[in-house]
């Protein structure tokens, strides 16, 4: 961390046209990036809930879409603030803004289901299939770049995004940030994951003892 | 204690990359040596005049990520505080069994 930290703010050159803001962009995209990572390891674990009807398979699900949610609104926000110096707007109704709004609306309304719904194995299998549904919107928001005329700058990572684009440093800046990030995602995912498992082994020893 | 050593790290990164931005500004050239064209274009331009705007995405991301861990933490410690209790529950519950299962072999 320290290392990706020395490199976006001291190592990497300054890009031209965005200046000093577009070092934003070492912390946007591993946001995004993580962002969608979780998304689809919820719609993974949610169908296997489904298949397989077992609970650790809805603890992944429930883990992952809670860290999905945290990068989401971090990913909006931080886009908000950049919005402002590089487009002159806050907010703009762009294709892929908007997609990823509804994306954090979705998996809002996922955690809402689940801790205000049908409780047990009942409310699991609610979750997995707005899990499910609202995970149909990531390929949507990673292609609305291609499909749609947007203001928000094309590919840069995936199997679509053009070699070259980027200067050769601020490829590595932008490498090591992503493998800084996926390291604590892991890590974030596999504590609220733990942590989910005991809460629901707790909730069944209280069942049992009373 | 990790927490901050992280800030402390993250405020001496800062105080260091406004020091060499605004070394930068002065010379008229990045740290390569390179002159920025919007710089040799037009006077006014300033790279550096984004920074709050950096600043604010840094620290938002930062007390994003260390509130959802702090959540995380409070959580463990009430699950803890909650498995305490459901253990002191069982063994009062064991201890009022107890007369009973002796009662038949007394």
């Amino acid at each position: 961390m320290a290392l990706t930290l020395y490199l976006v703010y001291l190592w990497v050159p300054t890009e031209v046209n965005l200046g000093i803001s577009q070092r934003i962009f070492y912390l946007h995209l591993p946001l995004a990036w993580l962002g969608m990572i979780s998304i689809l390891v919820v719609a993974v674990a949610s169908g296997m809930h489904l298949i397989t009807r077992k609970e650790k398979w809805d603890s992944m699900a429930y883990a992952a879409a809670e860290i999905g949610v945290v990068l989401i609104s971090l990913l909006l926000i931080t886009g908000i603030i950049w919005n402002e110096p590089a487009w002159g707007r806050w907010w703009t109704w762009d294709a892929r803004l908007t997609t990823t709004l509804i994306l954090w609306f979705i998996y809002v309304a996922y955690l809402m289901l689940r801790a205000y719904g049908p409780k047990g194995s009942q409310g699991a299998r609610y979750g997995a299939v707005v899990a499910l549904i609202g995970a149909i919107d990531t390929p949507i928001i990673y292609m609305a770049t291609v499909w749609w005329r947007t203001q928000h700058p094309e590919l840069n990572i995936g199997p679509l995004a053009e070699p070259g684009g980027l200067d050769s440093r601020m490829q590595l800046t932008l490498w090591v940030s992503l493998l800084t990030f996926t390291v604590l995602y892991v890590y974030l995912l596999v504590e609220r994951y733990s942590l989910r498992r005991s809460e629901a082994g707790l909730d069944e020893m209280f069942r049992n003892a009373t | 204690m990790l927490g901050l050593f992280l800030l402390l790290t993250i405020a001496v990164v800062q105080l260091q990359a406004i020091s060499v931005d605004a070394a930068e500004d002065d010379t008229g050239r990045s740290v390569e040596g390179e002159v920025l064209p919007q710089q040799t274009a037009d006077e006014d331009y300033d790279p550096e005049a984004n920074l709050p705007y950096l600043f604010a995405v840094f620290m938002v991301t930062w007390a994003g990520l260390f509130g959802f861990v702090f959540v995380m933490t409070r959580r463990r410690r009430e699950m803890q505080s909650e498995l305490n209790t459901l253990r002191k529950a069982i063994s009062e519950q064991d201890k009022s069994r107890e007369p009973h299962r002796r009662g038949p072999n007394e």
